[in-house]
Order: C-alpha cells, then structure tokens, then sequence
C-alpha cells in the first residue's frame, strides 16, 4: 500500500495553501459570476469537446458557452484540420449552425440569406453578390476562435490573443498525462445533469473524498483505502500552475455485492492494461476552471470520465459527464463496464441531489466562509487560483 | 422462419422480455416505474443464469448479433441496471438521490 495513512499531510506539503476558512460569497454573487465571465471563461483554455467527436472532414459540434454568451463552432474541415470559429454568420450576425452536431458537406450556410461558408472557415458563396457595396468575400469569412489541441481534447481560448498557449496553461497536467491512451478509449455515454446550482458547488462537492463514507456509504463508501477510523486517506495531491490531482488507492479489502463479485471473477488469462501515467488507482485531474478528467480501474482495464461544468447562470449549471472506456473483449468485460457505469452514476445521483441543496444554504448567506479538513486541501486550492483570477478581494 | 423471442436454452426467461430495452434511458425508466418486487423478480431469475448467459453471448459476434441473442443481451444490461437497487439499496425509493432520469443520456 502506497497510502500513508496519517492526518494533515497535504497541509504540511502545501503550507502556502493556509488553513483558513474560505469565503461563501463567490457562490452566489452575481458580482464574482461577472469576474468569473471577463477574468476566467474568456481568458483560459476552455476544453469543448474531442477530436473523436469530429472523426472525419466536415464532421462538426457546437459549444454554447453560456456564461460568455458565445457559441462556437468546432469543424473539422475537409483539410482534416480541427478549427474553431464564432458560430456567427458575416452578414447579418445569424446563428450560423443550429444543430448541436453533424456533419456538412464540404461546407456550412446560414439559414437567413444563404451565405455559404467552407469547412475551412472561408466565405465563398453570397447570394445576389453583385448587389453589395465592394464586398470583398476574402474578408468576410468566419470569425475564428482559437483552438489547439492536447492528446486529442479540444481547448478553445475566447481571448484573441492568449496569454498562454495551451501547453503552457496545462503545464504539469499535461507533463503528468501526456502519452496517456485516450484515443483507446470510446466514448460509451454522455449525461446531461442540469442542477440549480453554481458550478463550483458542483465541482466542489466532487473534488475531495471526505464525503464518500457519509453520503455515499451504501454504494461506494467503502471503494478506497481507509484509515482506522474509517475515513479516507488520499494516496497523494499534487498542485500545478493552476491545476490540481488528488490520487487514491483502492480498498483492497472491500466486499463486493454478489453481481460485481460474479462479473470480476478474476481471470488470471486476462492481460492487464494499465496506464503509466496514473498516480494512484483513482486519479482525480481537475483541470482549471471547470474540466476534470477521472481515471480509474475496472477489471484488468483503465477507464476515464470527464466532467465540464458549464455555468448557465450564477444558481444554474450543466454537469456535462462522458464516461469511457476501451473496446471490450468479451461479454465479460462489456458487462463490467455497464456495472460500473450505472454504479458511478448512481453515486453521481447522489451527488446531484446533494448539489441543490448545498447550493440552497450556500445562497442563504447564514454562513459567511466554509470550513475545510485537510482531506478537502484540493478544494482550498482550487479557490486560491479562483481569486488569484478574479481579484474579488483582492480589489474589494 | 419466424425468429425465436430468445435463444433456445433461455426461452424460460421469456417473462422478462419486456427488460430487453434500449436505450439505456428505457431500462432506467423501467425500473423507476417497477415495484421492489417485480425488480426482485427480475434479479432472482436472471442472476443465476448469468455464467451461461456470459458464456453464450461470448460465442456470438457482439457486433452482428442475431435478434434472439440481442434480447438476451439487454436483459443483463437490465439486470445491471437493477442490481444497485436490489443487492444494495434494498429498496425501491433512494430517498438521498435525484430522479434517475434527471440524468439524461444523450447517446
């Protein structure tokens, strides 16, 4: 076992994070939802989506980045290069493409007068043309975002001209992960859970496992290594420039229900894929200010789920969570997948049920600051590099 | 000849036909409209089966699988489905979670 076992660690590796109460107000206040839009959204690398959704030329998705007010258009044009565009039409300012996702052929038009754009992003064909004041089409073509990718996630940076590249901004996340086999892994299921509550209540709720014996203690309370009391230990938390991973070992002394126990029948045939690039058994990647990337172990396999938490609005949130997994071999192994897909989204439900009301008394404002135990460390984390962005207080 | 509900060592699951659904979203809305017993029921005569079943849909391509062996194939996604309730909620109603199809599968 990896895990030591041992209380206030992570407060004796990162002593820089403080032991201090952390304020509620960036919660609910409209004032820090509008730091958030001007000072976060439109200045990080926002993950939208992979090359895997877009596999072949003119395979297309649209992101609403709701908080930033902006859709953008991700494409992969005919060149097989993914771009990213303002879904705006050059005429009038239509909404260009309608549909979440699809795939055009060769090229995308507006619905309104028929401009008709390339799948490269260039305006080429304008009804009644002649009838413009010199338009020159070369100047007309779609906005672009600027988008870059990292073994195969697409990153979108709403500023024209980013402080960062993408790999800059990733930085240890990327050193840790890079090489990872994502590609292997298919996307089996996306869910679309929206929740009366700020996205950072949502993120938070899942970024230390403190919880796990309490709320979820029928279901998967008792999945990760433990001390004597029965809480859980982290195996490790490492920081990065913004980012952060919280890594855990499983209970090897867990009880399995009888359908996992018969599905997990160890097949010693079996190759065992593991991923090198894990930290733990169960690594916890978020990376900032709303992706999260969860790898984990099923069987003799690795698997990931990412989270994007989409702000709707400062009391609305869309937790947008894609679970993945490889190609299975066998009956076996597809099955193991289902159970463990419908078992982490059953805790997931727990959660979300959870995520309301601890919005509700966050909004209340009875209480000024949160409490954090040192398991919560990755939280306290995610809130500095939040007012190091934003200046609430910094500014106040 | 017209195709047989299920393959010939299972026509005896033949009552649980109406859990070979799909989507996934149709088997959650089953179960949230089933009462503890009809999913014990489901569990009960399922489970037992399920080495054979393992067996028998391994020796049938997954990609091209005939009709019969489909149906059987979604009810162990069923029986997955409700395994959650019967094995560790033991209850019908998981009063601390949000409606199941509050989460919606968007594939």
């Amino acid at each position: 076992m990896k895990t030591v076992v041992r209380d206030k660690q992570w407060a004796e590796k990162y002593p820089e994070l403080g032991t201090e109460p952390v304020p509620t107000e960036p919660y609910y206040s409209d004032e820090h939802y509008a730091l958030e839009r001007e000072r976060i959204f439109k200045r990080t690398w926002i993950n939208v989506g992979r090359v895997d959704d877009i596999p072949e030329p003119g395979d297309y998705f649209v992101r609403d980045l709701a908080i930033c007010k902006v859709s953008v258009l991700i494409i992969r044009g005919s060149d097989g290069v993914v771009r990213g565009f303002h879904n705006v039409c050059s005429h009038r300012g239509n909404t260009l493409v309608l549909d979440g996702r699809g795939t055009c052929p060769g090229s995308v038009y507006c619905h309104f007068h028929n401009w008709v754009y390339s799948d490269t992003g260039e305006l080429i064909r304008v009804p009644d043309e002649e009838n413009f004041f010199e338009l020159d089409k070369r100047d007309h073509g779609l906005t672009p975002v600027n988008t870059d990718i990292w073994e195969g996630f697409v990153f979108v940076h709403l500023d024209p001209e980013p402080a960062e590249t993408l790999r800059g901004y990733l930085g240890g996340v990327a050193e840790q992960l890079d090489g990872c086999p994502f590609h292997e892994m298919r996307l089996m299921q996306t869910y679309k859970v929206e929740e009366r509550a700020n996205w950072k209540v949502a993120l938070d709720a899942q970024n230390e496992l403190y919880h796990l014996p309490f709320q979820h203690h029928l279901l998967v309370g008792d999945a990760f290594v433990k001390n004597d009391k029965g809480l859980i230990r982290f195996q490790d938390v490492n920081l990065y420039n913004y980012h952060s991973v919280w890594s855990c070992e499983n209970n090897p002394a867990r009880s399995l229900p009888p359908l996992e126990s018969m599905l997990f029948a160890v097949d010693d045939r079996a190759p065992i894929i593991r991923i090198p690039q894990m930290i733990g058994e169960f690594d916890f990647f978020v990376v900032f200010p709303n992706f999260v990337l969860l790898l984990f172990e099923v069987g003799n396999s690795t698997s990931y789920i990412s989270y994007n938490l989409w702000p709707l609005a400062v009391d609305r949130t869309i937790w947008e969570i894609r679970m993945h997994f490889r190609d299975p071999g066998s009956t076996r192994e597809r099955l193991q997948q289902e159970y463990f897909k419908c078992i982490i989204r059953d805790a997931l439900q727990e959660d979300a049920f959870a995520h309301e009301n601890i919005h509700a008394g966050l909004a209340s404002r009875a209480k000024s600051h949160v409490v954090l135990q040192d398991e919560e460390a990755p939280i306290r984390y995610f809130h500095k590099v939040l007012e190091d962005h934003c200046g609430f207080y910094r500014n106040a | 000849m017209a195709d047989a509900a299920l393959p010939e060592a299972f026509e005896d699951l033949a009552p649980w036909l109406d859990w070979a659904l799909e989507p996934e979203r149709a088997r959650t809305a089953k179960k949230v409209t089933s009462s503890m017993e009809e999913l014990r029921a489901l569990y009960d005569a399922v489970m037992p089966r399920m080495e054979e079943i393992i067996a028998y849909l391994d020796g049938v391509p997954s990609d091209d699988r005939p009709a019969p062996a489909h149906r059987l194939y979604l009810i162990t996604l069923s029986l997955v489905e409700v395994s959650n309730l019967v094995e560790i909620y033991k209850r019908r109603e998981v009063i601390e979670a949000c409606d199941p199809l509050h989460f919606d599968p968007q594939h």
